[in-house]
């Protein structure tokens, strides 16, 4: 039990990001098997997608992690060489088509409202707007509206009465749909659509690659995001065009890309 | 005991399917004397179980209407072999899980099990009462049955068998099933667990085995029904066994192994040799499609050409050879043959000693490594190819890591040399040094494949071989013998036992040690010759391995002479294993260099410490009389006079009952050549006395 230890040469190589797709036998242990591979040597998961595959007994984990190449390599090796793993391939630098999916609550009330929205947001199977207290900003909007509604029918009294500084329940209508109609061009705009609709928040729901899913959270936060569910990112690579034609792009830069897979080596063979 | 094996081997054969629970449990329920009985009689079973089951189901009445069926209608010839592994295999119907267990290990072929019994596993000790078909061995604490069976698998080269309970029973295996890993060593753990319905409950001596063992095992798995116990029982010795071996683990819930099987199972999870898995298989073709991976891709002529093109124009060339040159007996005379026919000298790893013959005085370099020949350190930093064959450039091996192999290195870089590795898993390809040619899987394999591919007559090569001898002659192992009156030396110990053994004849001796100055003297002065003749624990460093695997060795090989030569602080870790030796007149000698210190330790902060000596003396018991007290012949020898005829007194002493043997030496002695950690491979210190090493 003599130690003393050697450190290995410091590495200058660029920390990048790496894609690594993991197809392993669908069995208890096997997740546990593979991030403590990757605990034991210090990496941080981005992401990561699990689930059954059309395959019996066959799972598919995609890995997003950050890391140099040459101990990302060393350990996609070490969980190759994990028994109930069939086998990882990294897709870093393969043609691929990455899609990640996004659901996000966002709030259609403003960004007046959105901090005190936020502040009293009560559990997440709540209206968001339950439990919020009496007088505060988002309260009197609320109240604007519902008495709006209350306005429209008839035989229900109204004490509704006017002050500086508040809305009336058209504007805070009309302020509401406005909102609520923005949100929805941006949602079509990135293939997204609204999937939830209540009095004071829509769900919308999208899928992209995940500077894309970025670029949409961006683009909806000023209107203040009340919750974001990301699934993590999944890829598969884009199968190669043949044709007698040979087209006009630069044929090396292509061939480099798209990297041979042979899918002979998959499982079940 | 091997015959009544083959009887029921050929007696399962012949039944096959048609055994119905009624009628085998008739049979067995009638005086055992019939022939019948012994010709249906399918499965061995150890107790007189089915008899108290049969009690419970008696014959039908003889006027009793029975519908004609497979089972018991005599017409239907038995099936001889299944039609297809996806048949139904009716044998086990009836049994209970440790009946399974025990018909597994038969089937396997498991002759000797090392094991300590509990609550959780008493389903299972309970089936193998009385077995007559394998030895078990009781140590006296779970870690002693872990080594047992790693020295076991080491000598026998199949998986060694450990039965415990659950709790503290399965976690004193933990760091057996380290050692295990890091050394490639084929074990197979059965532990008990509690019932699946207190499973996660905190129940008593309950501990997440699957949880606790996964970082420490090749693959580990909970039962968690009768059914598939058999396919988990097969595809255990398969994992261990396959690739580079090692530990798995199988977790037996107390209810899983006291159940009775009531269904038909398939003839493939029964049969080992029709063990299909449907995990992954070790042998599979690794995919390569890292960019950064082109090393690990698939063994290919191109580069198995390359390789021998290198070799066969290489002008100092060395192999380096470790383990995985043992792994078949084929693999040493492989070795001999590459080293004679391309004229390359061999060193090997502290784990590949015996690979290959160390008083071949020309081509051996003896180990390399922190405490290797200074010669292996120095050929390795000069050599322009190096063969790495089945090792694994462990950071012992190496040194500091950036100054490992610079001849090699600048002739890769000229395109006339480089670092060859042969390596049967891809991860170890490039994990510590990057390698020129990597061919991945069994290095036998590969090496059967590039024999041929050498030429016929090779170099002369004689002012490498030149330099190698001036090399030995300035840079032996070197000691001073103990003065008159003082203590001994260890490595007069060391080399009075290589001196029995090489007039005895070394393919008798089988060495264990400990960890510590008493292993690095081992592997110094006694010269390696013979394949399996070396066990110890080379990559954990387990203090206290010595003994327990040199029962295990010695139970493997009861007809070799087994030493374990070990530390006093190292054998005092499992010394009550003694008791384990005594008991079962296991004929182990154990060898004991005793300084009163943890000598490696001591080393240590004598070098880098300022020899302030943190609790490292050891206040022993007298080992004499430590001995004597477990019924044990014990001699003690404190001075260089006495050794040989004591020595002698202790080799031959009878080979059926344990012997101790208490060399008593000086503290102060280091182990030299050594290079310290950070240092590179010709950094070497040499012993005061030899002249420092000329730098590369």
């Amino acid at each position: 039990m003599t130690c003393g230890t050697v450190a290995p040469p410091p590495s200058l190589q660029p920390f990048t990001r790496h894609t690594l797709n993991c197809l392993v036998q669908n069995e208890p242990g096997v997740l546990s098997r593979v991030s403590g591979i990757l605990a034991a040597r210090g990496f941080n998961i981005d992401s990561l997608v699990v689930c059954a595959t059309e395959i019996e007994d066959l799972s598919r984990m995609c890995i997003v992690l950050r890391g140099q190449d040459g101990v990302i390599e060393q350990a996609r090796r070490q969980l190759e060489d994990l028994v109930p793993v069939w086998a990882v391939l990294d897709y870093t630098r393969t043609k691929t088509i990455e899609r990640e999916l996004l659901l996000a609550k966002v709030s259609i009330l403003g960004p007046e409202y959105f901090e005190d929205q936020l502040a009293n947001k009560g559990p997440d199977i709540l209206p968001a707007t339950e439990g919020v207290e009496e007088g505060s900003p988002v309260r009197q909007h609320i109240d604007n509206t519902l008495n709006a509604v209350a306005d429209g029918h008839p035989g229900v009294s109204s004490n509704y009465r006017r002050q500086e500084g508040t809305l009336t329940p058209s504007e805070a209508l009309r302020q509401k749909h406005t909102h609520l109609a923005s949100i929805n061009t941006i949602a079509q705009q990135f293939g997204g659509k609204i999937v939830d609709l209540s009095n004071d928040a829509v769900i919308v729901e999208m899928t992209g690659k995940t500077a894309r899913v970025d670029a949409f959270l961006k683009l909806v936060r000023p209107y203040g995001i009340l919750e974001a569910a990301r699934s993590g990112l999944m890829v598969m690579p884009r199968a190669p065009i043949t044709s007698p034609w040979s087209g006009m792009a630069d044929e090396d830069v292509a061939a480099d890309e798209v990297e041979a897979m042979d899918s002979s080596l998959l499982p079940p063979g | 005991m091997s015959r009544s094996f083959s009887l029921s081997r050929r007696a399962l054969s012949t039944l096959s399917s048609s055994t119905s629970p009624a009628s085998r449990l008739a049979s067995t329920s009638r005086p055992p004397c019939t022939l019948a009985n012994g010709l249906r009689r399918g499965l061995a079973t150890a107790t007189g179980k089915n008899e108290a089951q049969a009690a419970v189901r008696p014959q039908p009445a003889a006027n009793f209407q029975q519908v004609p069926t497979p089972s018991n209608s005599p017409a239907v010839a038995p099936l001889a072999r299944p039609n297809s592994p996806n048949d139904l295999d009716k044998d086990f119907i009836g049994l209970s899980g440790g009946q399974i267990f025990h018909e597994m290990m038969l089937r396997h072929k498991v002759d000797k099990v090392f094991g300590y019994p509990g609550g959780a596993i008493l389903p299972v000790f309970d089936a193998i009462y009385n077995s007559p078909h394998f030895d078990f061995v009781l140590p006296r604490h779970e870690q002693g049955a872990g080594h047992m069976a790693e020295g076991y698998a080491r000598v026998s080269g199949k998986p060694g068998v450990v039965l415990v309970t659950s709790g503290p029973g399965a976690t004193n295996v933990v760091t057996p099933m380290q050692d295990a890993l890091s050394d490639g060593t084929p074990l197979v753990v059965f532990c008990g667990q509690v019932a699946t319905s207190a499973i996660g409950s905190d129940a008593f001596q309950e501990a997440d085995m699957v949880g606790i063992s996964r970082p420490c095992t090749k693959w580990n798995v909970m039962v968690k029904d009768i059914a598939e116990l058999p396919r988990r029982i097969n595809e255990a010795f398969k994992i261990a066994t396959s690739g580079r071996p090692g530990p798995v683990l199988v977790d037996l819930p107390k209810d899983v192994t006291a159940s009775i099987l009531r269904q038909a199972i398939p003839y493939k999870w029964t049969h080992p040799e029709l063990v299909e898995s449907n995990l992954p298989s070790r042998n599979r073709t690794h995919t390569a499609t890292s960019q950064t991976g082109h090393e690990a891709a698939l063994i290919s002529d191109s580069a198995l050409n390359k390789a021998a093109k290198l070799i066969a124009n290489a002008k100092r060339p060395v192999i380096y050879a470790g383990q995985g040159m043992l792994s078949t007996p084929e693999g040493p005379e492989l070795l001999a043959r590459l080293s004679k026919q391309g004229n390359i000298p061999v060193t090997t790893t502290l784990m590949g000693l015996g690979a290959f013959d160390e008083n071949n005085d020309t081509h051996s370099l003896h180990m390399l490594g922190m405490h290797g020949s200074a010669y292996a350190n120095l050929a390795m930093q000069s050599a322009d190819v190096i063969i790495a064959l089945g090792a694994r450039f462990d950071d012992r091996v190496t040194g500091k890591v950036d100054t490992f192999a610079p001849a090699a290195r600048a002739a890769a870089a000229e395109g006339r040399g480089g670092i060859i590795h042969f390596e049967i898993q891809p991860k170890n390809v490039n994990k510590v040094i990057n390698a020129n040619v990597a061919i991945t899987g069994d290095v036998l394999e590969s090496l059967n494949a590039l024999l041929p591919l050498l030429p016929e007559q090779a170099p002369k090569r004689e002012e490498w071989f030149a330099k190698i001898k001036q090399w030995k002659e300035d840079y032996p192992f070197h000691f001073e013998p103990s003065k008159k009156g003082e203590l001994m030396k260890p490595q007069e110990v060391v080399k009075a036992l290589n001196d029995w053994s090489e007039a005895h004849g070394k393919e008798d001796v089988i060495v264990a040690t400990g960890v510590g100055q008493h292993q690095m003297f081992a592997c110094q002065y006694y010269r390696w010759t013979q394949p399996r003749s070396w066990v110890s624990s080379g990559g954990l460093g387990t203090m206290g391995y010595g003994l327990p695997s040199a029962i295990g060795a010695k139970v493997a090989a009861p007809e070799k002479i087994v030493v374990d030569i070990d530390g006093d602080a190292s054998f005092s870790m499992t010394a009550m294993e003694l008791a384990t030796a005594s008991q079962y007149n296991i004929g182990v000698k154990v060898l004991i260099l005793n300084n009163e210190f943890q000598g490696m330790v001591l080393q240590w902060q004598d070098l880098f410490y300022e020899k302030r000596y943190s609790h490292t003396e050891m206040t022993n018991p007298d080992f004499v009389a430590l001995a004597q007290s477990m019924r044990v012949h014990a001699i003690r020898c404190d001075n260089i006079a006495d050794l040989p005829a004591k020595m002698k007194e202790f080799m031959e002493y009878d080979n059926n009952r344990p012997v101790l043997f208490d060399a008593r030496c000086v503290k102060n002695e280091h182990v030299y050549p050594m290079v310290a950690a950070g240092k590179a491979l010709h950094q070497v210190l040499l012993h005061p006395a030899l002249k420092p090493v000329e730098q590369l």
